[in-house]
């Protein structure tokens, strides 16, 4: 098949089937002296080189190399993977977009989690009221709340991560985007699920320590 | 009825005083109540709506604060001990029994009546234990794993009975506990707390208007406008 790339003719030998991205820029596999025939005239043509290092010889070691020598950044391929995904939440909307729905999760979250616990707390002061009265500390209520926050908390998260999980896989399976777990975002997910339910609980600790006993009589 | 003034007072008040609002809204609800309850008796405390009841009894439980006066129970004064202190003593001398019941719906029955032991740190398999035998002694043993809502109005106040005797309380605080029962049912109640809340070693507070279970207290007081305008014996057969 004969197409034409920026008013240049080519020969399309094949059509590569590859993993979607969230850039929708197409590839082309060429030679270097090809390639440099279909852009446009820039100063720069070449933006990187990727090489592999003989059977033995530490990519680290390469990459020191190739730099000292060069002066040019030289990177290992999870360095240059996350200097990558470093560049486009920085200069991309990607960041913007992925960071406010990821605040707006977080808000909304705790919002519906504070005022869900809440409304708990607010249904059963009676029960609350006749415990005080029977001798229960503010403090044995607030450990009560916060047991409850962090059960009904990491049950969710435990549920959701796995089926986030489960997601991810089925979704690359079928050549759909993929995306990467790694223990840090589970850990940074977690911190920011344990904020969620401390604050939740907090606002009905709050309301438990000021809450009269005399209420079961009322 | 014993002769419960020849025991020393389980609770003292002077002088009670207790304001709510400010203002032009400020309602003072108790006006300088003077009251004594002995070891070994049932005093009910009556009157009508708004005259002051439940707000003494909150008071004489250490739920309330009140605006002056003292109140001492078992010789300890209510009022000079920190919130937390009175909290632990609440739990340790006294029981509380609810005209709504207040059980808590996702625990059993026995789970239920454990709760004050479980609150004194009592471990679960003894208080449970000495909860079945309280059920037993309330005639609910075969009803122990029912959730509250399995159990009719009745059963449920013999199961609040139950968890505010379970702890032994020298002080058993009643609130209205007939109010929301039918007749023949607060006669029953009444006859069980009489059965089983009364001892020579606990005194029984009941609040209340309903006049037909009158007969079951030792005295009587009345609360008029914030002020007790009487105290008297019950007259009962063979006793009067």
């Amino acid at each position: 098949m004969v197409s034409s790339v920026n008013d240049k003719l080519a020969r399309v030998v094949a059509i590569a089937k590859t993993q979607k991205s969230f850039t929708n820029i197409p590839v082309v596999y060429t030679t270097y002296e090809r390639a440099i025939r279909y852009v446009p005239r820039e100063r720069r043509t070449l933006s990187y080189v990727l090489a592999k290092p003989k059977d033995g010889v530490p990519v680290e070691e390469v990459t020191r190399r190739i730099h000292e020598q060069t002066g040019l950044g030289a990177f290992t391929a999870e360095e240059f993977g996350w200097k990558t995904i470093g560049w486009v939440l920085k200069n991309t909307g990607i960041g913007i977009n992925f960071g406010t729905t990821i605040l707006l999760g977080f808000i909304v979250g705790m919002a519906i989690a504070g005022q869900t616990f809440y409304l708990f707390t607010v249904e059963n002061l009676r029960q609350f009221g006749a415990l005080k009265a029977m001798g229960t500390s503010t403090f044995t209520l607030a450990r009560m709340i916060l047991l409850q926050a962090f059960t009904v908390g990491l049950t969710g998260y435990g549920v959701g991560i796995g089926l986030a999980t489960v997601f991810g896989f089925l979704t690359a399976q079928s050549g759909g985007l993929p995306f990467i777990e790694t223990w840090q975002l589970l850990l940074l997910v977690l911190v920011a699920l344990l904020a969620i339910c401390t604050f939740s609980a907090l606002i009905s600790i709050i309301k438990l320590a000021r809450l009269e006993p005399a209420i079961v009589f009322r | 009825m014993m002769d419960s003034q020849a025991q020393p007072a389980a609770v003292r008040a002077r002088g009670i005083v207790k304001s709510f609002g400010t203002g032009d809204t400020k309602v003072t609800v108790l006006r300088g109540i003077d009251l004594d309850i002995y070891l070994g008796e049932m005093l009910l405390l009556v009157g009508e709506s708004g005259g002051g009841k439940t707000t003494l009894l909150s008071a004489i439980a250490g739920i309330l604060d009140i605006d002056d006066g003292n109140i001492d129970v078992l010789g300890v004064p209510l009022g000079e001990l920190p919130a937390g202190k009175r909290t632990t003593f609440r739990g340790q001398t006294m029981g509380f029994i609810y005209q709504q019941f207040n059980l808590l719906p996702a625990l059993t029955a026995a789970e239920n009546v454990a709760v004050p032991l479980l609150i004194q740190k009592i471990g679960r398999p003894e208080a449970l234990r000495r909860a079945r035998a309280m059920l037993d002694r309330v005639g609910l043993s075969d009803r122990a794993e029912f959730l509250p809502k399995n159990l009719s109005v009745g059963q449920q106040q013999r199961v609040a009975i139950a968890r505010a005797l379970v702890n032994e309380p020298r002080l058993l605080i009643c609130d209205e506990p007939t109010a929301a029962l039918d007749g023949p049912n607060g006669q029953k109640i009444m006859e069980l707390l009489r059965e089983v809340g009364r001892s020579p070693d606990r005194c029984v507070v009941v609040v209340t208007h309903d006049s037909r279970i009158f007969h079951f207290g030792d005295r009587l007081a009345r609360l008029t406008d914030g002020r007790i305008v009487s105290i008297e014996p019950i007259a009962r057969e063979g006793t009067a």
